[in-house]
């Protein structure tokens, strides 16, 4: 639907809505004026408004939650209406010892979990700070802190690292390593299968192994249970809160399971199902010595293997019954399926849950020889010892499980479970061994504090994958921020002012960059200032061979890309546009990993020819490789991201043989597009991690200003427009503006006045670039309608006819001489770049060439009184405006001071406006008639950076040179922070 | 403006001067007002079932907390960034659930919640549409479905008169349900 068609649908609306039901269909009929599509709209709108909308009565919120549901049991801690409870006693940002306070990861009965920076070591933590309650008996506190370091100064791999123990404000706090993975309650029934029994017993083992390490230093768990035990991704189980239950103020007291004990219970945050690992003489509140922990382990491999609680009954009286008197049945007899079991580890089993102290085991070190001694279960046949590597296929299936589990399963807020519930992204991944977590996951990646605008885009991985290259705006200033995943914020890379398109150095320890006209380098460690390669007009994407050749592409339209040397110097031109397809520029450039072939987007005037080129730094021929909207990246993993429109897709690539295979598969959709520029924020990682941009389309609105730049009236609709030209009268306004269904743009024009726009061009090819005879009653464009470039006309009564035609060249229309005898235009040639060359429209009618230099000279536009005309060239490093006589060249007048693109002359000739490298738009006092004279600049404000970045005429100034008129870019209000995706190859596996 | 309304806007200027300590005082506020938003999704239990309302609440807030946009200009402007958080997080849940939706055989329960989330994915995909052509309304359904806003309090934040905006908001709903509609049938064109 085009914004036309949405204002008038509103209304249509909004006027049936006023009548009666009856008379609808009537209006409808008389306004729709056979418009059946828009009558058919309306009346489904109509419809829709009469229903009864619950569908919408209730926020999201309330649909989703049928999405994703609540876990019954889930201690709800402070989420809820009690604004008591919801109150922490932690805040982001404050110290406790050594550490800071990060983010707030949960909460529950046992207090407050986060995460934790040190900032000196550069480690990441996690902080538990425990209700103060638990702090009441300070000989207790005491003790714990003595088991806690004690166990944790073990160093032992299945013991959870404990770095530091304090106390805030009373109440403790312990500060230990961060883990990821699941706690062990969310591998088990019914949460997840049935563990396989190899894999059970090697839990088994391992936890058996620290908690003899723990005993042997005379420190005893109490609470082993399976939500205090955590299995990494790689499959390591850690015990966690050694000790910790000894800080429990309330001890079990009894048998008797009064209504009141159940009550303090919950209150305390012991969840019912404790009760259930606990050992005899713990349930009868007998002193506990090491053998009361290996009575809890056996209930924990008995439901391991059986897959429920040994002794989990309907209510606590009955569970603690159970304890005392009951033997669980036979692990075997339950689970007729699961052969493996043997006789062996059944008696394992029934050791470890002896009623009586001295008939269980004696100590954890006999426990680990007697699993120890289970290593293959001997009554089953050969098919029961498995292949290595079958082994290790079943323990990823179960870590990538567990790693599901942990956002979708039963996390009940065990402390680290909730922890990396909610801390789904940043950098825990590289505290994973490879390939242990496969489970995509979405985040945003931190932004520099007080980012004001995506608008100026740029981000890439780092070739190891650690860190990320972006730009980003504060301060009302574009520059490098470098996010290292070990670290929380990014940091700034100084001396980047202006920077766009950041690429790194295949050793990763420098970046190159565009700002202020130039190529520029810095080094990562931020240890220098960066150094200037060479100049670059504008810059529109760069890439660094291992080779140490840097290819770029100098400006958005118009080239091919330039290669210079990555210690600077001279840059030459390197590939050539291929103009039997129509190519207009080569972009975005990226090294494949032999460092020698590369890709590149080719922008062409046709959208068939627009895609993925493929070259060599060998030899100067490219080949086309695929069809795409805008650059491409290669993953190691195997696969070319490629865009179209807003869809991301992959398709295998071989980097050796250089060639696709299969389709592209989607990878995801929804993604931010600059159809300008034909740009994306799209950066890879191997198959960890890719980076995108969520958001729509970006689109423009024709704005007026005066001259401080204060906002004065916006002209309807918004739309994807290119370039403008106001007429002589100063009443009608022609744009370029692009058709997003065929990805094309047509010439329109606005009435001022009236309000209304007409249509001029409806054309299959690129019509683009109009321009107004001197007496506003007919329009010139450039178009490659006829497979050429060429330039055309088309007067007041809609008749179009051709009046030039060139080649496959681009060649743009800048303006047409006030005396009407000259359109001026600007042409590409092979040796000379973009040159100025004039249409007379009298005599011959044969183009002629006005400035033909080696450099680019563009823009041509005519003084008022038809002497002067004023330039854009970069022949002194960068964009500069200049002015000559008209229309015989003479010498060359300098009129910008340092920077110029897109020159206009006031209509009374008197004032000569550009724009300035940092979009501010400049007027230039001047005289013309016989003799040409410039003052001096003054900036009016701020353009926005569509033109400098588009190099198009993105503005134009009203007679009086009052007042601006501005294709001022809407900020996309669905554009959102840059997405992280781990894992990012799961998504295309279906 | 209460009191607690008042403090709450203090403290997100003195955060947007750069006061980093306005922050973690401002933090318990988000979390309270993001709990707000989720009262009705809390008032419900349902059993065997998987993410947790917390998870949710706890990424958005984290996303806030790493998302510091400037030109926060009061607290209900606040609560816009917000939905639009979960907005955001809430898409993001959906294609993902999409995602791993198609590969596994569902359950009835997970057909219904696949529907639930393809309906909050075309949701996003209509307001998409809507953001080039009205964005009023956009942030009018964002504040309303995402954020929870009442009619009343949408309009002190859009600075609109309450009128109008039901007029609006008619219209957005109506368009919407259409909306949904066809990307309903299209899709069942397309499902053999």
């Amino acid at each position: 639907m085009n914004p036309e068609q949405w204002q008038r649908i509103n209304q249509l609306f909004r006027d049936a809505r006023e009548l009666a039901t009856e008379e609808r269909a009537a209006f409808l009929e008389t306004a729709c004026a056979g418009d059946e599509a828009l009558r058919g709209k309306l009346l489904a709108m109509l419809a829709a408004a009469q229903e009864d909308d619950h569908q919408f009565s209730a926020p999201v919120w309330e649909k989703a939650a049928k999405a994703i549901p609540i876990t019954p049991s889930m201690p709800i801690g402070p989420i809820g209406e009690d604004a008591e409870a919801a109150k922490m006693q932690l805040a982001t940002g404050q110290r406790l010892g050594h550490y800071e306070v990060l983010n707030h990861l949960g909460s529950g009965g046992m207090g407050e979990v986060w995460l934790a920076w040190h900032p000196r070591l550069k480690r990441r933590a996690v902080l538990k700070l425990l209700p103060a309650r638990f702090a009441t008996d300070a000989d207790r506190i005491r003790r714990f802190e003595l088991e806690a370091l004690a166990t944790s100064a073990l160093n032992h791999p299945n013991i959870l690292t404990v770095y530091d123990i304090g106390d805030y404000d009373g109440a403790p706090y312990i500060v230990a390593e961060w883990l990821e993975g699941a706690d062990l309650r969310a591998l088990l029934p019914p949460q997840a299968e049935l563990l396989p029994v190899r894999i059970a017993l090697d839990y088994a083992r391992q936890i058996a192994a620290g908690l003899a390490a723990a005993h042997e230093k005379g420190v005893v768990h109490r609470d082993l249970k399976p939500e205090n035990l955590f299995v990494m991704g790689d499959g390591r189980v850690k015990i966690l809160d050694f000790g910790l239950a000894k800080l429990k103020p309330l001890k079990f007291a009894g048998a008797a399971a009064s209504q009141d004990t159940q009550q303090r219970l919950t209150d305390s945050g012991v969840i019912m199902g404790t009760v259930g690992y606990m050992s005899p003489e713990q349930v009868r509140g007998e002193e506990v010595d090491q053998r009361s922990d290996l009575f809890s382990f056996g209930s924990i491999l008995y439901e391991m293997l059986a897959g429920h609680q040994a002794f989990q009954r309907g209510s606590m009286a009955e569970t603690i019954a159970a304890i005392l008197k009951e033997e669980p049945p036979q692990v075997t007899e339950l689970s007729a399926s699961n052969k493996q079991i043997s006789p062996q580890l059944e008696r394992v089993v029934r050791h470890c849950l002896e009623k009586k102290l001295e008939l269980r085991f004696q100590s954890a070190r006999d426990l680990c020889f007697a699993l120890d001694a289970l290593s293959a279960p001997p009554s089953a046949g050969p098919e029961s010892a498995p292949l290595p590597q079958l082994e290790s296929a079943t323990l990823l299936t179960v870590t990538e499980n567990a790693g599901r589990t942990r956002l979708f399963g039963n996390a009940r807020l065990a402390w680290l479970a909730a922890a990396l519930a909610v801390m789904t992204a940043l950098a825990a991944v590289w505290l994973l061994r490879a390939r242990a977590e496969t489970r995509v996951t979405y985040t945003y990646l931190p932004l520099p504090e007080k980012t004001v605008s995506f608008d100026i885009s740029g981000a890439a991985f780092s070739p190891d994958g650690r860190r990320v290259v972006m730009v980003a705006v504060t301060e009302g200033v574009n520059r490098l921020w470098l996010y290292s995943f070990d670290r929380t914020v990014p940091e700034l890379l100084p001396g980047t002012e202006g920077a766009q398109c950041p690429f790194w150095s295949p050793n990763g320890a420098s970046i190159g960059f565009f700002a202020q006209s130039q190529l520029k380098k810095i080094a990562t460690s931020g240890s220098s200032l960066p150094a200037k390669l060479c100049d670059v007009p504008l810059g529109a994407g760069g890439a660094w061979s291992s080779t140490g050749v840097i290819l770029f592409a100098p400006q958005f339209n118009g080239d091919g890309l330039w290669q210079v040397s990555e210690s600077g110097g001279t840059a030459t031109p390197f590939t050539k546009l291929d103009l039997a397809h129509f190519e207009t520029g080569h972009n975005y450039p990226n090294f494949l990993p032999d460092g020698r072939h590369f890709i590149f987007f080719t922008q062409a005037g046709q959208p068939e020819y627009r895609g993925i080129r493929l070259g060599s730094l060998d030899n100067k021929q490219t080949s086309f490789l695929v069809r795409a909207d805008t650059k491409a990246e290669y993953s190691s993993a195997g696969y070319l991201l490629l865009m179209r429109g807003r869809k991301i897709l992959a398709q295998p690539f071989d980097p050796e043989k250089l060639l696709l295979s299969g389709d592209p598969v989607p990878v995801t959709e929804q993604v931010y597009y600059e159809a300008p520029f034909r740009y994306a924020d799209l950066t890879v990682f191997a198959d960890r991690m890719l980076i995108y941009r969520r958001g729509g389309n970006q689109t423009s609105q024709l704005t007026w200003f005066d001259r401080s730049g204060k906002q004065l009236t916006t002209i309807d609709p918004a739309g994807d427009y290119r370039s403008m030209q106001l007429s002589p009268d100063g009443g009608q306004v022609l744009l370029d503006r692009n058709d997003p269904e065929v990805e094309t743009s047509d010439i329109w024009q606005f009435d001022l006045l009236r309000g209304t726009q007409t249509r001029l061009t409806s054309n299959p090819g690129t019509d683009t670039y109009p321009i107004w005879s001197p007496d506003g009653s007919q329009v010139a464009f450039a178009s490659n309608r006829e497979g050429v470039w060429g330039i055309y006309r088309v007067s007041g009564n809609g008749k179009e006819e051709p009046l030039l035609k060139g080649d496959q060249q681009l060649l743009l229309t800048s303006d047409w001489s006030s005396d009407g005898k000259f359109i001026v235009y600007r042409q590409a040639h092979e040796k000379t770049g973009l040159d100025i060359e004039l249409l007379p429209l009298f005599g011959d009618h044969q183009p002629r060439n006005y400035l033909a230099t080696p450099f680019y000279e563009s823009y041509g536009v005519v003084s008022p009184d038809g002497h002067w005309l004023a330039y854009q060239s970069n022949d002194s490093g960068h964009y500069e405006i200049y002015v000559q006589s008209f229309p015989v060249p003479g010498r060359k007048m300098p009129v910008s001071k340092g920077d110029g693109m897109l020159p206009r002359w006031r209509r009374d000739g008197k004032e000569l406006y550009y724009v300035a490298t940092d979009d501010r738009l400049m007027a230039v006092p001047v005289k013309t008639g016989a003799n040409f004279s410039a003052g001096t600049p003054i900036p009016l404000f701020d353009v926005g950076s569509l033109g400098r970045r588009l190099n198009r005429y993105v503005y134009d100034v009203s007679a009086d040179g009052q007042r601006v008129l501005l294709i001022r870019q809407l900020e996309d209000a669905s554009l959102r922070p840059l997405t992280l995706v781990q894992n990012w190859t799961e998504m295309l596996k279906k | 403006m209460t009191p607690v309304e008042h403090h709450t806007t203090q403290l997100l200027i003195a955060w947007e001067n750069g006061d980093q300590e306005a922050l973690s005082q401002l933090a318990p506020l988000v979390q309270q007002e993001l709990h707000r938003l989720a009262r009705l999704y809390l008032s419900r239990e349902r059993p065997n079932h998987t993410l947790q309302p917390t998870e949710l609440i706890g990424q958005a807030y984290l996303n806030l907390l790493l998302w510091k946009p400037a030109g926060l200009k009061n607290r209900a402007h606040f609560i816009g960034v917000v939905a639009r958080l979960m907005r955001n997080v809430l898409v993001d849940h959906g294609l993902e659930y999409r995602k791993r939706g198609i590969r596994v055989s569902l359950s009835e329960t997970d057909t219904k919640a696949r529907e639930i989330w393809a309906d909050i994915i075309a949701l996003d995909d209509a307001l998409t549409s809507l953001a080039s052509l009205d964005p009023l309304k956009l942030q009018l359904v964002e504040l309303r479905f995402f954020g929870g806003l009442t009619m009343k309090e949408a309009a002190e934040l859009l600075d609109t008169p309450l009128r109008t905006l039901e007029r609006e908001w008619e219209f957005a709903k109506a368009w919407l349900k259409c909306e949904l509609d066809e990307r309903q049938d299209k899709k069942q064109d397309n499902e053999p």
